[in-house]
């Protein structure tokens, strides 16, 4: 049992550290996943981008 | 080497250049204003990006992209950027989690175009700022490789782990190399003209009223 839960937990923090590791890949079509990615990028555009053109 | 024009006159070797010399080339364009502030938003938005790379070492692409919009909401970046202007802090930030993915591929899987874009990512971080890559080496850098050389020894033992450690000796001393050369002539202003700056106040001193600033 011990074990197992040691096994599970390594697993949620196991890194990526495959051909992945480079980043996303270009061609990747997870859009799920770049759905926040590209709220960030927005997000950042227009709240920052907005107090500094308006400072 | 030495600007007369402004503030009695100083050595422009007295600070790392790069984020300087951005405003300076979108300047020509758009005036040096309105350049500082697109250099401010396209640092952000790099950021943006550094954070999701960084992020994506460790764990998947919705979380990965929930960090980045953490990073963009949160107070640290505001004061930051809005409050204390500090392009050179954000800009080297963002080149130099842009490093971390090919710092990985490099220890983990060896892959040579890796280690150059890790080496020129360095390099263009310490050309914005300095204090940053001491700092996100250790933070950043340290700690992926540290995942690495973890990683390797529990999957392949000792043979996996001396790899890793001597790939990742390679690349410090490359990027040290690196660094040195982009950073000699602020070391050798530094060295010579240690203590005669007068601080300019901004902000950032408040924070830590025990670190003494030169800029």
């Amino acid at each position: 049992m011990a074990t197992t839960d040691i096994e599970r937990r390594r697993s949620a923090v196991e890194l990526s550290l495959t051909d992945s590791a480079a980043g996303p890949s270009p061609g990747s079509t997870d859009d799920l996943g770049r759905r926040p990615f590209l709220l960030a990028l927005i997000l950042a555009a227009v709240f920052h981008g907005g107090l500094l053109f308006a400072g | 080497m030495f600007e007369p024009r402004w503030y009695t006159g100083f050595s422009v070797a007295s600070y790392p250049p790069a984020s300087h010399q951005s405003v300076a080339a979108i300047g020509t364009l758009v005036g040096l204003e309105t350049a500082f502030v697109v250099a401010q938003l396209l640092a952000i938005l790099l950021l943006v990006g550094g954070v999701y790379r960084f992020a994506r070492i460790w764990v998947g692409p919705r979380s990965a992209g929930f960090a980045a919009i953490g990073m963009v909401l949160s107070t640290a970046l505001t004061q930051t950027v809005h409050v204390f202007g500090q392009l050179p802090t954000v800009l080297a930030l963002a080149l130099l989690l842009h490093a971390a993915p090919p710092v990985a591929s490099w220890l983990k899987l060896g892959d040579v175009r890796a280690l150059g874009q890790s080496v020129l990512l360095v390099g263009a971080a310490a050309a914005v700022h300095h204090v940053t890559i001491i700092f996100g080496a250790v933070f950043f850098l340290g700690a992926v490789g540290l995942a690495v050389l973890s990683r390797s020894r529990a999957e392949q033992g000792r043979s996996g782990f001396v790899a890793i450690f001597g790939r990742g000796g390679f690349l410090a001393v490359l990027a040290f190399m690196v660094v040195g050369l982009v950073l000699l002539p602020y070391w050798l202003w530094s060295a010579s003209d240690p203590l005669r700056q007068v601080p300019i106040p901004h902000g950032a001193g408040t924070i830590s009223s025990t670190r003494f600033r030169r800029r």
